[in-house]
């Protein structure tokens, strides 16, 4: 009875990961990029550079920022500024139009933004239009291409997948405590169980903390029912209100017209409130006008909790109005802490970079455990092979598709790259045009993968994804005055551009040492004849 | 999370997960030569070792990062010095042992120094 279990665990494992593992491999891929989300958008718009590595205090941000509005944007309802951060050094101003006529119609549409040098407080005409991190943490859990209600439906699927395949794998695996630290080169299969076991039992924490996080801020999707139980008396919306305290200090009238007050004192009273922490945005209702109000965010810090407070000020006196959100409920607290934990909104650079190489270690883990099922899979077929007899559908679908997706995601996220820095500047549409080179290029890889899916085909797709990925660094030297020669060996900055550069770097010697060992394999077997070949595979068979 | 309190966290779990390994029969016989087991007295001194290294290594990151953030951030730290641990054990087992020693005898200086830096 108990090895039946364990042998009907193992089955749901196998199938289970199987049925998901190449959406998995996407999900894990571009997850994993979007801990750095905001470091890759810098990094994709040069022009941001030289003003990121000479930042400016917050107060100096702050006039500019409103120096800016009220010659550009005096007549706006409703000011946004976000303040430059840690990670970016740029000032974002945004405002929304008065509605014309009165007409109450769509707010989005009267919403115009720009990025300010904070050095000069001008407008930044010439950064480059890109969707930079923002579409890989997208593509994350909306998928694209695709409406998003079905993306997120497809996501979520693949996460409930994932949990079952995280549990019955725990239960499969019998020797988790005995074979911690093992994993065996050069042996075949049992290599890859071993380094499929390794990346997931290291970092399992991680692996179920991520893969239940990420559900349950999808849940809205998946259990609907849940809410609507618990929240039947006061209905659904309550549990919005609770989770997203938003929309503070928002009046319908706007009365006569009145003086701003200075921003800067009430922003200091903000920073003072909270013990000198940095401010995040400041969000002003009709500047100018009787009823303004200003609404002040703290920056994320260094709490668990994705929900922040906001103080919300008067307008014309700069007296203090109210606080939201201080406090807040325990449902709200509960979902901000789970949803913050798969974000890691709240992780410094170094907590990042573990999630980071946790995430990277979740890669290897779906990729290995892929690779896995077609080598078992081919070993039961070896006698045939041998025969010389032709791959059964399925093993050459699985093969391609592991070609495809394993080797064919790092030519697209090098592609997307590649197109940042070549496609011209004042090209209309550019951002989706980056993101067609990210998609064409991985669909050339999968195409590929699906006419020929040989060894020659992994060589092949791995060495363009490693030479693509190390060329970044030198294409970044040709185009841009931010190269590693001037970020890291002159040690100007911004820092973060340099550790993009080095990140995908270390990322292509990863792949060329994965390429090196296949060709060292592909003469080692060269030189065995074939039917020492079929013995050493019934040889492994038995053991 | 410091560079220091960082350096400190990855060689006590280096060294403990190193010790950990220590008392297993396999990674003992990579290290010593086919068929040797290690004693009694050994393996629970490792054993030991090991746990308490584990032990420290959540006290540093819960001491830089409070009780939410320092878990994770110590979960983080033990599974990268894993994967260093299961490479080294792989391809260099003789030198694990001497590394980790001396991982473990680098922690008291780096702690002195994280001590002093955080301001005790």
């Amino acid at each position: 009875m108990r090895e039946g279990f364990r042998q009907s665990m193992a089955w749901l494992h196998t199938w289970s990961g199987l049925l998901v593992c190449w959406v998995l491999m996407l999900v894990f891929a571009a997850g994993t990029a979007s801990y750095f989300k905001e470091e890759i958008t810098l990094w994709m718009t040069p022009e941001l550079h030289a003003g990121a590595s000479a930042p400016v205090s917050q107060q100096v941000a702050l006039e500019r920022a409103v120096a800016h509005l009220e010659r550009n944007a005096a007549a706006a309802k409703r000011w946004f500024i976000t303040l430059p951060t840690e990670r970016s050094g740029a000032i974002r101003v945004g405002w929304v139009a008065q509605p014309k006529d009165g007409a109450n119609g769509n707010a989005r549409s009267r919403f115009k933004s720009e990025i300010l040098d904070p050095a000069t407080g001008q407008k930044q005409s010439a950064a480059r239009q890109t969707r930079g991190g923002e579409f890989l943490y997208r593509l994350h859990f909306d998928l694209h291409y695709m409406p998003v209600v079905w993306a997120r439906w497809i996501v979520s699927i693949c996460a409930l997948f994932m949990l079952v395949a995280i549990v019955s794998g725990i239960i499969t695996h019998k020797r988790i405590f005995k074979d911690f630290f093992t994993f065996r080169p050069g042996k075949g299969q049992r290599s890859w169980l071993d380094a499929h076991n390794a990346t997931a039992v290291l970092a399992l924490p991680y692996h179920v903390m991520i893969t239940y996080t990420g559900l349950v801020t999808l849940m809205f999707m998946i259990m609907p029912w849940g809410i609507q139980s618990a929240y039947k008396e006061q209905g659904e919306s309550s549990f919005f209100a609770e989770v997203f305290p938003t929309g503070a200090g928002r009046n319908d009238k706007a009365g006569g017209p009145a003086r701003l007050a200075p921003l800067g004192p009430i922003a200091q009273q903000a920073e003072a409130h909270w013990n000198g922490a940095r401010l995040a945005t400041i969000v002003v209702n009709d500047p100018g006008h009787e009823n303004a109000s200003v609404v002040i965010t703290r920056q994320r810090t260094r709490t668990l909790s994705y929900l922040q407070p906001a103080m919300v000020f008067d307008g014309v006196t700069g007296a203090q109005s109210s606080i939201v959100g201080e406090g807040p409920s325990a449902v709200a607290v509960t979902r901000g802490a789970l949803y913050g934990l798969h974000m890691a909104h709240f992780a410094d650079a170094w907590l990042r970079a573990l999630f980071f190489i946790c995430g990277l270690s979740g890669c290897v883990m779906v990729a290995s455990g892929a690779l896995l099922w077609a080598v078992k899979t081919r070993q039961k077929q070896a006698r045939a092979l041998a025969q010389g007899a032709a791959r059964s559908v399925g093993l050459r679908l699985v093969d391609a598709l592991n070609i495809g997706v394993i080797a064919g995601l790092p030519i697209a996220f090098a592609a997307y790259f590649w197109a940042n820095r070549l496609v011209p500047v004042d090209l209309p549409q550019r951002p989706q045009m980056e993101i067609n080179c990210f998609f064409a290029a991985w669909a050339a890889a999968a195409v590929l993968a699906q006419l020929r899916p040989s060894m020659g085909m992994w060589r092949f797709q791995l060495s363009v994804g490693a030479a693509m990925l190390m060329g970044i660094p030198l294409l970044n030297g040709l185009t841009t005055h931010s190269h590693l020669g001037v970020t890291l060996f002159q040690g100007r900055g911004p820092w973060p551009v340099a550790g993009f550069d080095i990140t995908v770097l270390l990322l292509g010697v990863a792949l060329a040492l994965v390429v090196r060992v296949l060709y060292r394999r592909e003469k080692k077997q060269a030189k065995v004849p074939p039917a020492g070949k079929v013995a050493a595979a019934r040889l492994t068979e038995t053991a | 999370m410091s560079l220091l309190g960082f350096a400190l966290a990855l060689v006590l779990a280096y060294g403990g997960w190193g010790a950990l390994a220590m008392a297993m029969d396999r990674h003992y016989a990579d290290i010593h030569g086919r068929g040797a087991e290690p004693e009694p007295a050994l393996r629970r001194r490792m054993r030991g070792l090991g746990t308490l290294g584990i032990v420290l290594v959540f006290g540093v990151a819960v001491r830089m990062q409070g009780w939410t953030i320092g878990v994770v951030g110590g979960l983080g730290v033990l599974a990268i010095a894993g994967v260093l641990q299961v490479l080294s054990l792989t391809y260099v087992p003789a030198r694990m042992p001497w590394v980790a020693r001396w991982a473990a005898y680098a922690a008291a200086p780096l702690a002195i120094l994280w001590l002093i830096e955080s301001g005790t």
